[in-house]
């Protein structure tokens, strides 16, 4: 049995954002909200008004989670962070390749392109707070995220990273037809996740015993279950 | 520290394959070290207005006519053999861009398999392929040019923790003009076939290709009967935190990544017996890691070499393509020639090897960085009776 303590929860969905000790979770309604710069961070990030969508969303979850734990500044660790999506930066894919398409190869976008590689808010996310860990995205079909918890827990207990920052990211192309409301989650949710912890700042233990996830005992089939018993108790 | 011998804990590598520009593994081993080059003028998309028209691609690829994207091919040849492996094996695959080829179709009004895009299906495919049924939570690593190491790293990790008993992982990346015209518009593609760690260098060349490794505890090794063509013994993984494409300039990132790995596989540095690098062409990316290299093993004497002169940048198959190359060195205790390379750069002093070179040592390290100031070190290890 391997455990890590949750310290953290922050997310970035169609309800808004938020954190674990100032809100209740859920994935909300309809289209995700505008973010900019002043939700996250109160000094000037000219590169943030140029970061794609998929990006400003997953550093705003990852934000809000580090905020929530209060480890906005490293506070002297090793930190990770990963991410479970499905799409991941398909959007960007399109915008990029509409450069590609209608102006000719050699005008394509290099701005576009740093951010088609879908790991790129993981950077972005640890320049913005010096996270200096393993850091890596996980596509796959399954978005509950027991995945991306299991690993970070592994990562935590095998010593690879003090603490992770780990969830999901997720969003669908705004012109695509299917945000109004057909698609049932999507945005950032991300869980701080540390070896250590003092009993205030931690939500309890998460467990993992071979590829399960348990939460004090119970079994975690969904992320998004998880966040939402934690948060605004 | 002194090595020991493969024992039933260590994580056994029991298949290993490769695809890339030169054949398959043993076809790109024998061409690396007859110093061949696979590079030459792209000719299945359109190279007109970019700076570069070179490549590293792979002959008769032509894509299937059913609409299936470029990976397709790559990966059948790579998964050509069935697979020895116990029930609902781990699958973990690694590609930044994958089916993309399917995307520039589609956006060209051909019929292509929007399927194939999505780098989150690509485990679905492969396991389509093998006719494997895998275990729950196999998922794609995209960690930009350090996907596959992490993969291998991943894999390992679960397999050293009891989470698993055996992890397919499968890399893949093929050639595309998405990914072509984006590292044009970044200026880092040579017009000239890439020579890593030469004074001279000026920038990448991109290539294409697909590996496979088969993991396994020792003793599910022993169970099944599988060879063991080496270990993985150690793996380290950390973040820049710095500049999003260009690696920091001090190395400290890709510093703590070797370190990490080698206190994961309990040597020492002095333990190592040569170096497989990233090695891209780029300045920044050559200067970094000399840097890197200097720090750790500052005597200067380790044979330290890229594949990458021959191949081309196989983006996120590279890492695997790479520890593929690196099990074949330490089984004939010499590490290939570094293709391209002509007025090495004198500092920091380390040895890369423009020649086919013999060293001892029982243990190799290979490392990859990549976008997103990610860096990832492999300590692998010969099979020890």
């Amino acid at each position: 049995m391997m455990e890590a303590f949750i310290t953290g929860i922050g997310w970035v969905t169609a309800a808004g954002l938020g954190r674990g000790r100032e809100g209740r979770f859920s994935w909300g309604e309809g289209e995700l909200p505008a973010i900019s710069r002043k939700d996250i961070f109160a000094d000037p990030r000219p590169h943030f008004g140029r970061m794609d969508r998929f990006s400003k969303f997953g550093l705003a979850g990852v934000a809000m989670a580090l905020r929530d734990a209060g480890v906005e500044s490293g506070a002297n660790q090793t930190i990770g962070v990963i991410a479970s999506t499905l799409r991941g930066c398909n959007d960007t894919d399109n915008l990029y390749l509409r450069t590609v398409q209608e102006m000719g190869a050699q005008f394509a976008s290099p701005h576009l392109f740093v951010f088609v590689s879908g790991n790129t808010f993981l950077g972005e996310a640890s320049i913005a707070f010096g996270l200096r860990g393993p850091t890596f995205l996980l596509s796959e079909q399954d978005l509950s995220g027991r995945t991306v918890l299991s690993t970070a827990i592994e990562m935590i207990v095998t010593n690879q990273s003090d603490a992770m920052v780990a969830g999901m990211c997720d969003i669908v192309p705004p012109d695509s037809g299917a945000s109004n409301g057909s698609v049932s989650r999507q945005g950032a949710l991300f869980f701080v996740l540390q070896k250590g912890s003092t009993k205030e700042r931690t939500y309890g233990t998460l467990e993992l015993n071979k590829q399960h996830l348990f939460f004090e005992k119970m079994p975690v089939d969904d992320i998004s279950w998880l966040a939402a018993r934690l948060s605004g108790r | 520290m002194a090595s020991r011998q493969t024992g039933l804990t260590d994580v056994w590598i029991t298949d290993v394959r490769a695809v890339t520009a030169l054949g398959d593994l043993e076809e790109t081993w024998n061409g690396l070290l007859q110093g061949r080059s696979a590079i030459r003028k792209v000719t299945h998309f359109d190279t007109s207005g970019l700076p570069c028209h070179l490549a590293a691609s792979i002959d008769n690829l032509c894509p299937p006519a059913d609409g299936r994207s470029r990976l397709h091919p790559i990966l059948d040849r790579v998964l050509a053999e069935p697979l020895i492996v116990p029930k609902e094996p781990f699958l973990i695959t690694a590609t930044i861009k994958g089916g993309i080829d399917n995307l520039e179709a589609i956006g060209r009004g051909a019929h292509a398999d929007a399927g194939d895009i999505l780098p989150s299906r690509l485990p679905l495919l492969v396991a389509e392929k093998l006719e494997l049924d895998v275990a729950p939570g196999g998922f794609n690593v995209n960690a930009a040019c350090a996907s596959g190491t992490i993969a291998i790293a991943r894999a390992a990790s679960f397999i050293r923790s009891g989470i698993c008993d055996c992890s397919v992982v499968c890399c893949v990346e093929p050639l595309s003009l998405f990914v072509y015209s984006g590292f044009a518009s970044l200026r880092i593609l040579s017009s000239h076939p890439c020579r890593p760690f030469d004074r001279h260098r000026d920038g990448i060349t991109i290539g294409e290709g697909g590996a496979l490794f088969v993991l396994m505890n020792g003793r599910t090794a022993v169970e099944m009967r599988c060879p063991c063509h080496g270990v993985i013994k150690g793996w380290g993984m950390t973040n820049d935190a710095e500049q999003i494409i260009t690696p920091a300039r001090d190395a400290r990132g890709l510093t703590d990544a070797i370190r990490k790995a080698l206190a994961c596989a309990c040597i020492d540095a002095n333990e190592i017996g040569a170096v497989g690098a990233h090695g891209t062409g780029t300045i920044h990316n050559d200067a970094s890691e000399l840097r890197a290299i200097h720090e750790v093993f500052p005597a200067g004497t380790l044979p330290v070499y890229s594949i990458k002169g021959s191949l081309g940048h196989t983006m996120g198959a590279a890492g695997a393509i790479e520890a593929a190359i690196a099990l074949k060195a330490l089984s004939a205790g010499v590490v290939p020639p570094t293709i391209g390379l002509q007025n090495r750069e004198q500092h920091p002093e380390v040895r890369v090897v423009a020649q086919p070179t013999s060293f001892r040592g029982r243990q190799m390290l290979t490392m990859n960085s990549g976008f997103g100031g990610v860096n990832c070190a492999l300590v692998l290890g010969a099979h020890v009776r």
